[in-house]
Parts: structure tokens; C-alpha cells; sequence
């Protein structure tokens, strides 16, 4: 069963769209090879910038851009990751310039904890999802990194990563961006096409377990997504390998990252496509996780450099950063077993749909005569 | 004579509304009703005002264009409507019209929200940039719905080139650039609604030569 699945999906259109649009998405992104990491030379303008907790950096820059959205009464707030801007009534903004004054104070007497607490309070009156937040306000302090810090950073890279694990982590941001999407068609276009070829009476009067054929073809999809991924980890570790020397390099970073950081979003787009067209014979699951997906891409754009959450597309925007990722290992791992998990989940319940139509007991197509607005369109010719 | 065609058509029309085009235009609602929950619609200035109308009310043109020939995908439907008076081809026409009239009054619903919110833009070309580069996802999405006859293709290359506009801020695309109004230049839009209406045109005769295959063998 697993290789006639198998079979189909190699063979679909929307299959062989998928695996071009991966290789030219990463190809735009990365080039035809990833950029060199070396080492930092001394006495060079600039080193990047890093994020310090320092309060009195903080608190100085917090302070002043309150300051300038009070006075033109223009706030940016991003509640779910968008832009958006606010302008606070006669009332509101009174309270804001009291809250400024007590922020004022509270810099001079360099008491951060009050300090957030006044911050906080202005971010609710703005509507919230402004930098004024206090789990955000370490926006502001944003210091250039000096020589020693960002040799420091690369000797991680070195050391910890051996180059292949930094651009693998580049490599993961990239792809999982694509994968938290573009398996969703490949599901839909399989799982409409057996009711299109009029093989789906043929499959629901078989003797095979619903659970078996969910999950062959759950495997199936899974198997035939992932490889051109492998393929492309392959090819990674060749040019990292040709790039930095074979014995400098993790030669099974990219693979480990395949596995560890894309496979479970890989599960979870395809598992999601799966459950809502067997639910409702349709390719709705093509804008719930369309939304679902820009939506959290946009929200991903806040630790777009590492940090991660609860994403289904997990970003890491950058070559090194390496002591961000082994700070938040264990987000990480909590949220690749969630989706695992969660994964697990949906295909049960996409085989219990399953079964129960088998059964005769639910019957998507009579429901939605049911709710059809009236009217007889072919009459009207 | 006038009034039967208008009649007709009309009827017509309200029928395809009503029994074709009703799930679309459910879905282009729920996403411009999704739209100030994501974005807000206060005060938006200049080019503020497009980042929303071109990233994401234009995807309202994908979900009213891709599926305008779905109703007919069964082919034992489409033998019913050819065994009528009214060509299909006539049928298609006016349900492509009435995409088209659907995308144009909920752009300029949604301009109008806009502007009532504080809103301070030039409407009019924000209102055409946004239709141009909705119809042309919407064109793309029903030329390779007409091709493939896949509903799930129909939608997939639409959004993998608005995705790739989103994450690639257009490179590479030249004149078909889908955000170039956020960046201060109309240019590209003229050209969106030039391919756009060829991709359509392409798409109604690939139907009806596809249909005409198939009805004769």
C-alpha cells in the first residue's frame, strides 16, 4: 500500500511544483553557496550589533522614543507582528505624558524595576504589542559589539558548530519557512484526487484498517516530501565540506537539523492538510494554513535571529548567533515534540473521520446541501 | 431583445451567485474582515496604507478568480451544460464578470474603511495598484486551474509567487513585481493588469477547447 501511495505522490503535478519551488526558493536566498564564515579582523569599523541588558542603555532609549510618539501622538504597535499605528485620544494621551513624567523619575533614580512597571502600563494604554512592553524593551539595548565579542562568537562557530552547524541553522530558517507551508498543496491535491478518479468507493469498500490507510498515505507524503530536503542537506554538506575542509566540518550537521528542526514542521503542514480535506472535502486547509502561516511569520520576525517560541517555522536568520541557540535549546526541543505530538494527533483524527465516512455515519456532501443557499442555477439556461 | 438578454443574464448571474461563486466571495470577506485584526486600519499614511492592500487584501483576487470553473470540473456536468442553449462559454463570461465586479467593490469597500479611519493616501491609485495585482494572482491561479484541472494547483502558483514576492521583495520579477506600490512606484501595475488579462483570456479558451476535447470523444 505504502508503495503505490508512494507511487502517486512522486508522480503528482503538485509534487514535482513543490520540489521546484524549494530548490528555487533556497537557491534565491542562499546563492550557490552560503557565505563564508571567518574570523574577525582587528581594528575593522564595525562588528554587528548585540543586544546588551544594560538598564541605563535601555532606559535612556525606552524614554526618548516614548517621548517622540507622545509628541506627535503616532504609536507602533505590532500585536500580532504587523505594523500598526495608533493615535490615542485627549485622555489617553494625558495619562501618557503622566506616565513619561514618572518614567522620567524613575530613569533619574535608576529604578528599573519601577521603570518597566510605568513602561508596561503605557504599552496597555497603547493597545498593546508596542517595544514598550517589558518582555521587549531590551529592543532598545542594542550596543555594537566590540573585537572580543565577536571573536568570541566565532570561536563557538569553530568549536561547537564546526562551520556545517551554523549554516545548517541558516539553512533550517530557510526551508522551514517552506515547509510551515507548501506541503499543505501537496496534501490537498492528494487527498481530493482519489474522490476526482472516483477511487475513493473502491478504497472505502477494501478490507485494509483505516488507520492503515491514513498512515500509509500519511508515510507516504511524508517520505516523499522530505527527501528532496535530504537531497538538499546533501548538497549543503558537500559545499561546506569543499568550503571550509572536510575535517573542519560536522558532516552530519545538516541531516541533524533536517531531522531535529524541519522534519516536525514538515509533520505538522502535512498533517494539518490531511485532516482538513478529510474533514471537509474541500482545499480549505490551503487558506486556514495560509493565514495560519503569514501570520506567524510575521510574529517570527520578533527573535528572527534566534530565541524562538512556540512557531511552527522556527527562525534563525543568521550564520552563527551560536550561543542564542544553545540558550534555548530546550524552547526548541519543547516546541519540535509539541508538533511532533500534535501531528500524531491529527492523523489519528483524520483516520477516525475516515472510518466513521467509511461507516456510512458522517456524510460531508449531505451537510452542505443542507446548509446551500436555494436556487437552481442550471435552469437558467 | 435587450431586455431578454438582460433578463437572462441577469438571471443568470444571481443563480451563478448564489450556487457557484457564494463559498469565493465568503472567503474574500473573511479575509478583508481578518485583515484589521492583523494590521489595524487607524491612520494609515502614504505608504502605509499600501503594505495591507498590497500584502494581503490583494489575495482576495486569487480566492474570487482561481475557482471560477470548479462547478463544471465533473465532466458529466459539464455534458448537462452543453446539451443547453446558453453556450458555456457564455456561462464562464459572466461568472468572470462577476469575479471581476466582486474584487472591484470590495477593494473599494475596504479603501473606503480605510480612508474613514484616518486614512491619508491617494485612493485611487491604491485602490487600481491593489485590484491589478489581486487580479493578476487571480489570473495566474485560473490558467493552471484550466490546465491541470486541479483545484489544488489553481491555488498553489498564485500564492507560491506571492510568496516569493513577500520573501524575496521581488527580486528577480522586474516589471511584475507584486509590491511595488509600498515602494513608491506605480509602474509595475500597468504591466500586472496587461498579463493578468491575457492569462484570463488564455484561461477561457483553454476551457472551452479543453471542453470541446472532451465532449467529442
Amino acid at each position: 500500500m505504502l508503495r503505490l501511495e508512494l507511487k502517486k505522490g512522486w508522480f503528482s503535478v503538485t509534487y514535482i511544483l513543490y520540489v521546484i519551488f524549494l530548490v528555487g526558493f533556497l537557491y534565491s536566498q542562499v546563492g550557490a553557496q552560503f557565505d563564508r564564515i571567518d574570523p574577525p579582523k582587528p581594528g575593522a569599523d564595525s562588528y554587528g550589533m548585540r543586544s546588551s541588558n544594560e538598564p541605563s542603555i535601555i532606559m535612556q532609549g525606552a524614554r526618548q522614543s516614548l517621548e517622540a510618539e507622545y509628541a506627535a501622538n503616532s504609536y507602533a504597535a505590532y500585536p500580532l507582528g504587523f505594523y500598526k499605528n495608533v493615535k490615542l485620544s485627549e485622555r489617553e494621551q494625558d495619562r501618557i505624558g503622566e506616565l513619561l513624567a514618572e518614567i522620567a523619575k524613575a530613569q533619574k533614580a535608576q529604578d528599573f524595576s519601577r521603570f518597566k512597571q510605568r513602561m508596561d502600563q503605557a504599552d496597555k494604554l497603547i493597545g498593546g504589542g508596542t517595544s514598550y512592553a517589558s518582555g521587549s524593551l531590551s529592543t532598545f539595548g542594542n550596543v555594537p559589539r566590540t573585537y572580543e565579542e565577536a571573536l568570541s562568537d566565532y570561536n563557538l562557530i569553530v568549536e561547537k558548530d564546526r562551520f556545517s552547524g551554523a549554516d545548517a541553522r541558516l539553512f533550517s530558517d530557510y526551508l522551514g519557512v517552506m515547509l510551515a507551508f507548501v506541503p499543505v498543496f501537496v496534501a490537498v491535491a492528494f487527498g481530493m484526487k482519489d474522490r476526482r478518479a472516483g477511487m475513493k468507493e473502491l478504497l472505502d469498500v477494501r478490507s485494509a484498517a483505516s488507520i492503515r490507510i491514513v498512515g500509509s498515505r500519511y508515510l507516504a507524503l511524508i517520505i516523499a516530501l522530505f527527501l528532496p530536503v535530504l537531497l538538499l542537506a546533501a548538497y549543503a554538506t558537500y559545499l561546506s565540506g569543499t568550503q571550509y575542509g572536510w575535517s573542519e566540518i560536522d558532516r552530519f550537521a545538516f541531516f541533524k537539523y533536517s531531522f531535529g528542526w524541519l522534519l516536525p514542521t514538515l509533520l505538522a503542514t502535512t498533517a494539518i492538510g490531511m485532516f482538513l480535506t478529510e474533514l471537509t472535502e474541500t482545499p480549505i486547509a490551503v487558506a486556514v494554513q495560509g493565514i495560519g502561516w503569514f501570520v506567524g511569520l510575521n510574529q517570527g520576525i520578533k527573535h528572527i535571529d534566534g530565541g524562538y517560541g512556540w512557531d511552527l517555522a522556527l527562525r534563525h536568520n543568521t550564520a552563527g548567533n551560536s550561543q542564542q541557540f544553545l540558550d534555548h535549546l530546550g524552547t526548541l526541543a519543547a516546541n519540535r515534540i509539541g508538533y511532533t505530538l500534535l501531528s500524531l494527533l491529527l492523523v489519528l483524527a483524520t483516520a477516525w473521520i475516515y472510518e466513521r465516512k467509511r461507516r456510512g455515519k458522517l456524510n460531508v456532501r449531505g451537510f452542505y446541501k443542507k446548509i446551500r443557499l436555494p436556487g437552481r442555477s442550471q435552469s437558467a439556461q | 431583445m435587450f431586455a431578454a438578454f438582460i433578463r437572462k443574464y441577469g438571471y443568470l448571474a444571481g443563480a451563478n451567485l448564489r450556487n457557484n461563486q457564494a463559498p469565493s466571495l465568503g472567503i474574500a470577506a473573511l479575509l478583508l474582515m481578518i485583515s484589521p485584526m492583523l494590521f489595524g486600519m487607524a491612520n494609515r499614511v502614504g505608504a502605509e496604507a499600501a503594505e495591507p492592500l498590497e500584502k494581503f487584501v490583494s489575495l482576495i483576487g486569487i480566492a474570487l478568480l482561481t475557482p471560477l470553473f470548479q462547478a463544471e470540473q465533473h465532466p458529466a456536468v459539464r455534458e448537462v451544460l452543453a446539451s443547453k442553449k446558453t453556450p458555456l462559454a457564455a456561462v464562464r463570461l459572466t461568472r468572470l464578470f462577476l469575479a471581476v465586479l466582486s474584487l472591484a467593490v470590495f477593494l473599494a469597500v475596504y479603501v473606503l474603511l480605510l480612508l474613514r479611519a484616518g486614512g491619508e493616501f491617494p485612493w485611487l491609485p491604491y485602490a487600481g495598484g491593489t485590484f491589478a495585482s489581486a487580479y493578476c494572482l487571480g489570473a495566474i491561479g485560473l490558467l493552471f486551474y484550466s490546465l491541470t484541472g486541479q483545484i489544488a494547483i489553481g491555488y498553489m502558483l498564485p500564492l507560491m509567487y506571492y510568496t516569493y514576492n513577500l520573501m524575496s521583495g521581488g527580486k528577480h520579477l522586474g516589471p511584475l513585481k507584486l509590491f511595488s506600490m509600498s515602494e513608491g512606484s506605480y509602474d509595475e501595475k500597468g504591466w500586472l493588469l496587461a498579463v493578468g488579462t491575457v492569462l484570463l483570456a488564455a484561461s477561457m479558451l483553454i476551457a472551452n477547447r479543453f471542453d470541446g476535447r472532451r465532449l467529442n470523444q
